[in-house]
């Protein structure tokens, strides 16, 4: 097995950007992780570009402005574990000899409110109102309690903690400190747990 | 029931309930059981989710079951919800089978804010919505014992 690096990273502030463009987003993180890297465009020989809501061709258009060199860029979509998924190609094409040096980017631009459903669900489960992402970890998070006995209060330290890290995050979406009254007076449902733990807009890179 | 009656009913999915759709309270919820692994699972399936084996067996599945795991959804749902409209909050919870599967399934007639797992809820077949051809959709519910 041959032994593989990340060699370089950027990211992109998480965030609402108005209409600032998802490639601009992405050539952001991709410049960053290339100069991380000190690596050029031109030695970059494959790109694996992770997006769940974008339009065809996202990789491409977000990176042939930094030069058509003729590489393949390929989408890759695997809802949640898109950019799993990507790492995981481009180190498989680079075991494999067919290059050396990738780039894995990930981006999403997304609208307020609950997802496109179609996406996730079939025509029934919207119809019948099973379509609500959020209530799936609402109800792991019940059952949980249940057989672990989990308390609100420790849930709510989870959320606590993070959002206390977060200020020290520049590129974190939300850079605010909660308090744990807040969080403990929260009532463990579908609707808070979306207030606490959304995330609407993300993009990050990796070379290998 | 007529049978001219009859024909005005379909389900909100085609392979998910007994049929005739007449009498709503005789209709129940049909699935599929491997024969190799026992695993059970709504509707139509050839192939076994998972052992993958292809031997399965359409059985009529029990319309009582135990609350497993539940959430409240208080926001209205997105795309083409066919729920009350303006939107009322409504408890959405797993119902655990005899036969092993757990049914995601909307909840009725209760208080959503004193729901408990593990009590018995039974299923309610009713009218979702009627559709652009006249057609009253049928989707399931589960309501308690």
């Amino acid at each position: 097995m041959k032994e593989i690096a990340i060699v370089g990273v950027g990211i992109h502030k998480f965030g609402r950007f108005g209409d600032k463009p998802y490639t601009e987003i992405g050539r952001e993180a991709a410049r960053m992780a290339l100069k991380d890297a000190n690596i050029a465009w031109r030695d970059i020989e494959a790109a694996y570009v992770s997006k769940m809501y974008l339009p065809a061709t996202s990789g491409a258009r977000i990176l042939a402005p930094l030069g058509r060199t003729g590489i393949p860029i390929c989408d890759v979509e695997a809802a949640c574990a898109s950019g799993g998924v990507a790492l995981r190609q481009a180190i498989i094409g680079i075991q494999s000899g067919a290059f050396d040096n990738a780039l894995v980017l990930g981006v999403e631009k997304m609208s307020r409110g609950f997802m496109d459903p179609s996406m996730l669900y079939e025509k029934w489960q919207i119809l019948m109102g099973l379509s609500t992402n959020p209530s799936y970890w609402a109800m792991r998070a019940r059952r949980h309690m249940e057989e672990y006995g989990t308390t609100d209060l420790q849930i709510a330290k989870i959320a606590y903690k993070n959002h206390k890290d977060s200020v020290h995050n520049p590129y974190a979406m939300y850079q605010k400190e909660f308090t744990l009254t807040l969080h403990k007076n929260s009532e463990i449902d579908s609707l808070k747990l979306k207030q606490l733990f959304s995330k609407r807009q993300e993009t990050a890179s990796n070379l290998l | 029931m007529d049978e001219a009656e009859e024909q005005k009913r379909v389900g909100v999915r085609d392979d998910i309930f007994t049929t005739p759709l007449y009498p709503s309270e005789q209709v129940s919820l049909k699935g599929s059981k491997c024969r190799i692994c026992g695993e059970v699972f709504l509707g139509k399936h050839l192939s076994c989710g998972n052992c993958a084996n292809e031997d399965m067996e359409q059985i009529t599945l029990h319309n009582k079951g135990k609350l497993w795991t539940y959430t409240v959804i208080r926001n209205r749902p997105p795309g083409d919800y066919k729920g009350p409209d303006p939107f009322v909050p409504f408890a959405e919870g797993l119902i655990e089978l005899p036969e092993g599967i757990r049914l995601l399934s909307p909840l009725t007639d209760c208080d959503v804010d004193n729901l408990k797992i593990g009590t018995e809820w039974r299923l309610l077949v009713d009218v979702l919505y009627v559709d652009d051809e006249g057609n009253e959709v049928m989707s399931f519910k589960f309501k308690p014992v």
